[in-house]
């Protein structure tokens, strides 16, 4: 049985500029001003309502996502970071009440919260596979690298249920919305590290977060 | 300028307080609430959906909108009831079963309240049986999927089959939508309608909804 680690030590932050980006409000916008007022208003009950928690595990993987992957010693690292369902209820709550713009602020400024936590857990990654002599050769991304229901072997290898309250739908979504799941193919080389979203690889070409990097 | 293009206008740069104001002024000068609404508030909406399609405003801007819409509604629509509006439709809006991605389903939403039409949101994730249950409970004109992962699009075939088994398929017109959907799934599944956005969403639903 392979060895599972919680981690609820973050301490999430957040950029306006790259929030209000990520709505599509720029700075000619002429509501850009009254965008960011509302941003300010937000923001200290957006970081009190999230409740990150993440969960890892080494795990072997099953067959038919073998096939898709190159692994070198047959095992990957599973990451499920989640900042609990608190910001989607809040998001809702002001869209059912008509105040789009809030809800929508409230919607990217969660998945800000939720990068900043991969932000934070990088590192430490790289701490624990230090200590396993072992290095990532690969992060693999549902659907376009592995098939989605890597999402339910990831869910299953962390026990994500019963150490952070994760579930899972049929559709093999995870439970709250807000959360994500890292896959990462595992290196016998320990000086290699290949840890970050590769943009090439999406085809979410008006993605405002979008960075191509260099080849 | 009119009252109801004065309003139009407030309401396309979002000034919900100004908007507010001239609704309470048209009613106390003894404007048809219907007048109100339609030349007034929808019709903005409409103008903003417009320019969205057109890439003239961005999300942002749609949003302020639709807001101080509802912020005119609120005071309105005590009025419209006093005189028996009818709603331009029913609409049942949902996230499909599996998926819990709602921020697209939201701006439906928003769009189709902006287009006139009175809206049961069953929210993400939602059984088969939500939607036809919902609709049929409600006598709905219209249901409306959203679907965000290829492999939740099924089942949006999953609701048609269901209507079809109990012979309820003519009674609803059927709208997808969601970025992975297109129109050659929507035709493949036995959809009514597919439009990429929520203005147009909005646009084609009103049109479908009174052509019937
Ligand atoms: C925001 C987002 C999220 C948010 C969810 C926020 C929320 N509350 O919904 C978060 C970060 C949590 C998320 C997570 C995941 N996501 Co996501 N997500 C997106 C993203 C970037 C944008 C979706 C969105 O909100 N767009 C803005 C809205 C306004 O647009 P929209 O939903 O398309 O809706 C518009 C139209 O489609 C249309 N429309 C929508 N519904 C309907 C219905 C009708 C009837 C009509 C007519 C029109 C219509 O009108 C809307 C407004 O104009 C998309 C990328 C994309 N290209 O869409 C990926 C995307 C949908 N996600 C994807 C995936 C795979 C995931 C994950 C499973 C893993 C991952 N790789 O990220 C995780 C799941 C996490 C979990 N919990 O298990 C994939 C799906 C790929 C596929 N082929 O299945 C996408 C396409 C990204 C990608 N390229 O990989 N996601």
């Amino acid at each position: 049985m392979s060895h599972i680690i919680v981690r609820t030590d973050f301490s999430v932050s957040l950029t306006k500029e790259n929030i209000l980006k990520q709505i599509n409000c720029f700075e000619d916008s002429p509501i850009y001003e009254e965008v960011q007022d509302e941003y300010d208003e937000l923001e200290a009950t957006v970081l009190g309502l999230a409740q990150p928690k993440a969960v890892v595990a080494m795990s072997h993987v099953e067959k038919d996502f073998a096939s898709k992957v190159q692994l070198e010693d047959g095992r990957v690292l599973y990451a499920i970071t989640t900042i609990g369902k608190g910001l989607s209820e809040l998001s809702d709550s002001f869209f059912k009440k008509g105040d789009y713009l809030k809800g929508m602020l409230a919607d990217a400024m969660a998945d800000g919260c939720l990068f900043s936590m991969e932000n934070e857990l990088m590192p430490w990654i790289k701490e624990y596979c230090k200590e396993q002599k072992i290095g990532i050769m690969h992060r693999y991304e549902a659907p376009h690298d592995i098939p989605m229901i890597s999402q339910r072997y990831a869910y299953e290898a962390t026990k994500a249920n019963e150490k952070i309250g994760i579930s899972i739908t049929s559709g093999y979504m995870l439970d709250p919305v807000k959360t994500n799941c890292l896959v990462f193919g595992i290196s016998k080389d320990m000086n290699v590290f290949h840890l970050e979203h590769d943009c090439r690889k999406c085809e979410r070409y008006d993605c405002p977060l979008r960075t191509i990097p260099e080849v | 300028m009119s009252l109801t293009q004065e309003m139009s206008e407030f309401l396309q740069k979002g000034r919900a307080k100004n908007v507010k104001a001239l609704v309470q002024q048209a009613i106390d000068e003894g404007m048809d609430p219907k007048i109100i609404l339609n030349e007034g508030l929808l019709s903005g909406m409409m103008t903003i959906g417009e320019k969205f399609k057109n890439n003239e405003v961005f999300v942002p801007e749609v949003l302020v909108a639709a807001r101080a819409m509802n912020a005119g509604l609120t005071i309105l629509e005590p009025k419209l009831v006093e005189v028996g509006n009818e709603p331009v439709g029913k609409a049942v809006v949902g996230t499909v079963k599996g998926d819990l991605h709602d921020i697209g389903k939201n701006l439906v939403v928003m769009m189709l309240k902006g287009a006139g039409m009175e809206i049961y949101d069953i929210g993400v994730d939602a059984e088969p049986d939500a939607f036809i249950e919902k609709a049929e409970e409600v006598n709905a004109d219209i249901i409306c999927m959203s679907a965000l992962l290829t492999t939740t699009m099924p089942n949006m075939k999953n609701v048609i089959d269901t209507l079809q088994e109990r012979g309820l398929r003519d009674k609803y017109i059927v709208m997808v939508g969601g970025a992975p959907v297109n129109d050659s799934f929507a035709e493949q599944i036995g959809a009514d309608y597919y439009t990429p956005d929520a203005a147009t969403c909005a646009e084609t639903a009103k049109a479908a909804v009174t052509e019937r």
